[in-house]
């Protein structure tokens, strides 16, 4: 059973998910927003107990209006860690949520035994262009996202047109645009600074990512101490939701590891 | 009632089916003929200086980036050409675009340097420039708002005060601010706000009592707004003054109703449609506007900026004003007398208009329009 939940941290309320019994995961979401369970994480409430906060300023969590950069949202959430009273935390993060993964694993390397980092953004590889989603409306945004055009559509047919939707999913995109807009979706110190994170890392790519293609996730694993990249087949960038039985599998696999070193 | 020549310094060869999306932020820079841009400069200010020799009281620029829509990034530039061709008018600089400088000190130096220059002719206005400028820059646009406010209060703090200070701002932080030379204009050139008619900038303009100057928008939002800046006004305790508002539009003027919008519709449909038109997630970047605005905004220039809109449209909209000398004068007394603006910047190039037909429309509106409207707008007492 999922349970939403309002979650105050030193005073800014934000919506979050959580379910299952174990030790803990927080998922970090994309740019495309949270607030919704996903499929996946019923794969691993059996054995963990997944957290997914809708980040502030998206969806309908407050806003950090002191925040001026991803780094400010990094110790956002280890201030939600710490309110919580977690203290070893598994994260697994997407696209701008994986940025924001490795920004607080910098900080505090040793509070996170391992990481899932799906299409993450975060770093520049040069002479690896990527498009401009500001520049792209709603519907070339969300078709860019899939390699099953279908799902695309179904997620184009599924937003709500009325002005309050609207101006909801406007909200999320200021929020992302005030991260990710100059430098484009990352931070140039932050390829710097990856050599602190030495606990294991599972990067997993859609193999048809345009948004951050593979050679992202390759040259994160370059970067990354102790990664392993896993690329999934006839997939996009929101691997979670174009293939979750697949990321399901590939995190538990990974997860299961950590018991046996 | 106050006359400036407004003017955008339009690039007029864009071929009409580009193949490209936009005028802007994009549209490669190969299709500007600098060998043709000379011609078209002269032009542009030669019709500026015979405006102010047929009795306009000012001459406005503008700023826009990286389009071929206005070929005047900096009109600080432009307007020290024309200080240097002119006497006697005003210059409006509308412009600048203050969240796209780097160090607003910059601004406050030009302005009162072209004041200096000008004998005081200046009108300083404040824009936060539109969204494609948030690409261009690659600017986070939701900055915009902020970084417009301190700068804005830098400059006029770096105008007024006596002694070097020091600013400490959110975006920018200043050790020694002690600009030379001062202004001529006393305690600073007047503050002109171009807006798009959000809540918060109308709301703003009148505390702080500067002009307000709606840019094109349709008959029906023109009305609403400068009924929203006199309630405005009249919430900060006074009532607005007819030269607190101006409205820039495009004008064109000629011997019948018939033959004024056969010359114009071609030139108008290339400048709303042509150059101006832009994806939305152009020209409202995230964050550009706050949501309370967004909506309004979006309802004010429905189609503006993003879809075809017709000559038709644009006509009977009240995007522009088009006809016989007649039909003008009638509309601008009506719609002065229903809105009380003091100071009307008419558009009288636009688009691919010649040279020739501008000409003719500049003399036409000097002689036939304007001295029949002068007697309106004015304050009838002293403030």
């Amino acid at each position: 059973m999922t349970l939403a939940q309002w979650q105050s941290v030193r005073g800014t309320r934000i919506r979050l998910l959580q379910a299952g019994a174990g030790e803990p995961v927080l998922y970090l979401h994309g740019s495309g927003g949270g607030g919704a369970w996903l499929p996946f994480f019923d794969r691993l409430t059996p054995s963990y107990r997944v957290l997914a906060p809708e980040h502030p300023g998206f969806g309908e969590s407050d806003s950090l209006p002191e925040a001026d950069n991803i780094e400010d949202y990094a110790y956002f959430y280890l201030d939600f860690l710490d309110t919580l009273g977690l203290n070893q935390v598994r994260l697994i993060g997407a696209s701008l949520g994986g940025w924001l993964a490795m920004e607080m694993a910098c900080i505090e390397p040793r509070r996170f035994p391992q990481l899932v980092l799906v299409g993450s953004a975060g770093i520049r590889v040069e002479g690896v262009p990527v498009p401009d989603v500001f520049m792209l409306d709603e519907a070339e945004h969300t078709r860019l996202l899939f390699y099953n055009q279908e799902l695309a559509e179904q997620r184009l047919s599924a937003m709500g047109q009325d002005d309050a939707a609207v101006l909801a999913r406007q909200r999320s995109r200021a929020a992302v645009a005030h991260l990710a807009w100059n430098p484009y979706f990352h931070r140039p110190k932050l390829r710097d600074r990856l050599h602190r994170i030495q606990q294991p890392v599972l990067l997993v790519w859609g193999e048809q990512d345009r948004v951050f293609p593979v050679a992202y996730g390759q040259s994160l694993a370059g970067l990354l101490p102790q990664a392993q990249l896993q690329v999934v087949p006839a997939c996009g960038h929101l691997v979670a939701q174009e293939k979750p039985a697949e990321l399901a599998g590939l995190v538990q696999e990974f997860f299961a590891r950590r018991g046996e070193a | 009632m106050k006359f400036f020549l407004f003017h955008l310094m339009v690039w007029p060869h864009v071929p009409e089916n580009s193949g490209y999306p936009q005028a802007w932020v994009t549209y490669p820079r190969q299709f500007y003929d600098p060998e043709r841009g000379v011609a078209i400069y002269q032009h542009y200010l030669e019709q500026m200086v015979y405006a102010e020799q047929l009795g306009f009281d000012g001459l406005g620029v503008n700023e826009h980036h990286q389009t071929a829509y206005g070929t005047m990034p900096s009109p600080n530039i432009m307007a020290a050409a024309l200080v240097a061709r002119t006497q006697r008018a005003k210059i409006a600089i509308l412009g600048n675009a203050l969240p796209l400088r780097q160090n607003p000190q910059r601004v406050a130096e030009e302005i009162a340097m072209l004041d200096v220059l000008s004998g005081g002719r200046i009108i300083s206005g404040f824009v936060r420039g539109i969204g494609p400028e948030y690409h261009t820059f690659s600017l986070d646009p939701t900055q915009s708002r902020g970084r417009f406010m301190e700068a804005h209060d830098l400059i006029i703090r770096a105008w007024t005060e006596p002694e070097p200070f020091e600013f400490y701002g959110k975006y920018y932080k200043l050790r020694y601010v002690n600009t030379w030379p001062r202004p001529v204009q006393q305690p600073h050139p007047p503050v002109w706000i171009p807006s798009q008619g959000s809540v918060e900038t109308i709301d703003w303009v009148a505390a702080k009592r500067y002009t307000y100057l709606q840019t094109y928008s349709s008959i029906d939002s023109v009305r609403r707004v400068f009924q929203e800046f006199r309630e405005a006004c009249q919430r900060h305790g006074y009532e607005a003054q007819p030269d607190q508002m101006g409205w820039a539009l495009p004008v064109y003027v000629a011997e019948t109703d018939a033959q004024a919008q056969a010359e114009a519709k071609a030139p108008l449909e290339y400048l709303f449609n042509t150059v101006f038109k832009m994806p939305a997630s152009v020209f409202f970047p995230p964050g550009y506007l706050t949501p309370q605005s967004m909506a309004r905004v979006l309802a004010n220039k429905r189609g503006l900026g993003t879809s075809y809109l017709t000559f038709e449209t644009l006509l009977e909209k009240g995007y522009v004003l088009v006809g016989s000398t007649d039909t003008v004068r009638q509309q601008l007394a009506e719609y002065q007398k229903a809105f009380g603006f003091g100071n009307l910047l008419p558009m009288l190039q636009f688009g691919t208009l010649s040279h020739e037909l501008a000409m003719k429309n500049i003399t036409l509106f000097a002689r036939e329009v304007m001295p029949h409207l002068r007697p309106l707008g004015e304050p009838v007492a002293a403030r």
